[in-house]
């Protein structure tokens, strides 16, 4: 039995079922990440001093975000993002226009510039550890762990996500009917989606934590 | 909504950001009297203009093959 508007809209929402359930799980991330920006926030509002004092019980204080975190390696994160979100929409279209090689290089490069995104980020975390900086310092360190963090992981179920689709999940589209292939250019373009939502949330992370 | 539509929404946020960034690196170079930080903000407003045009060339472009 076929499960039925897995290709084609349903009268009644106008979407297909795997774009009706992205959006509501994206609302969702959405009133996830609208929670702890707000927190960010209230925190900064009711702060004295941000990002205030960096070592307890010495002098050190910290009058501007940027004098603790790095902003030419979250610029270039960020630069690798939108490339990323650019490979990615260029592999949806290949497979509109049924260029199946093109997707796959297209795809691999997401993969790959996701993963780039990573490794700048394990280099940003490590240059916090080394100075004993951790969650627990102060609340701006606090909220720009858990924030980068989640995003972190947000970046990584991505790559799971994308791998599976340039690897095994290829099989859908090998099956060679019409059908098949518009199923499996419905899920590239909902994994794109999602894909956007995680560059866009880094989009508005990076100037509220880093520069402003 | 589509991923084409949701693209450009994105496109127009990174370059706002981009054209923030370049301003903020701008002034800091120039209260620092930082040549790198100049240069960066600098590098950063190309790409805004950049990011604008392939936003551009992209709108045209997507409507041809979707």
């Amino acid at each position: 039995m076929q499960i039925p508007y897995e290709v084609t809209a349903r009268p009644d929402t106008g979407v297909n079922n795997a774009k009706l359930g992205i959006w509501l799980f994206l609302a969702s991330e959405v009133m996830l990440f609208g929670g702890l920006f707000a927190a960010y926030v209230f925190l900064r509002i009711g702060a004295d001093a941000w990002p205030g004092m960096m070592v307890y019980g010495t002098e050190m204080m910290a009058e501007r975000a940027d004098e603790i975190l790095n902003v030419p390696l979250a610029t270039l994160n960020t630069m690798i993002l939108i490339a990323s979100s650019v490979t990615m929409v260029m592999s949806w279209a290949a497979l509109k226009m049924d260029r199946f090689d093109r997707y796959k290089l297209y795809m691999g490069l997401t993969i790959l510039l996701a993963l780039g995104f990573l490794v700048v980020k394990a280099f940003e975390y490590g240059d916090k550890f080394d100075h004993h900086w951790y969650a627990s310092t102060n609340n701006f360190l606090g909220i720009y762990f858990v924030l980068t963090g989640l995003h972190a992981i947000h970046v990584t179920g991505g790559i799971v996500l994308n791998a599976y689709f340039w690897g095994p999940g290829t099989k859908l589209w090998k099956r060679g009917t019409p059908r098949d292939k518009a199923h499996f250019t419905n899920r590239i373009e909902v994994a794109g989606l999602y894909w956007h939502f995680v560059d866009l949330v880094w989009i508005f992370l990076f100037p509220m934590i880093y520069l402003i | 909504m589509s991923l084409k539509t949701v693209h450009i929404i994105f496109i127009v946020s990174a370059a706002a950001v981009s054209f923030l960034l370049g301003l903020w690196a701008l002034i800091r170079g120039v209260a620092d009297a930082s040549g790198a930080m100049v240069g960066m903000g600098l590098i950063a407003l190309v790409c805004g203009v950049g990011l604008v045009l392939y936003g551009i060339t992209f709108r045209r472009k997507i409507r041809e093959i979707v």
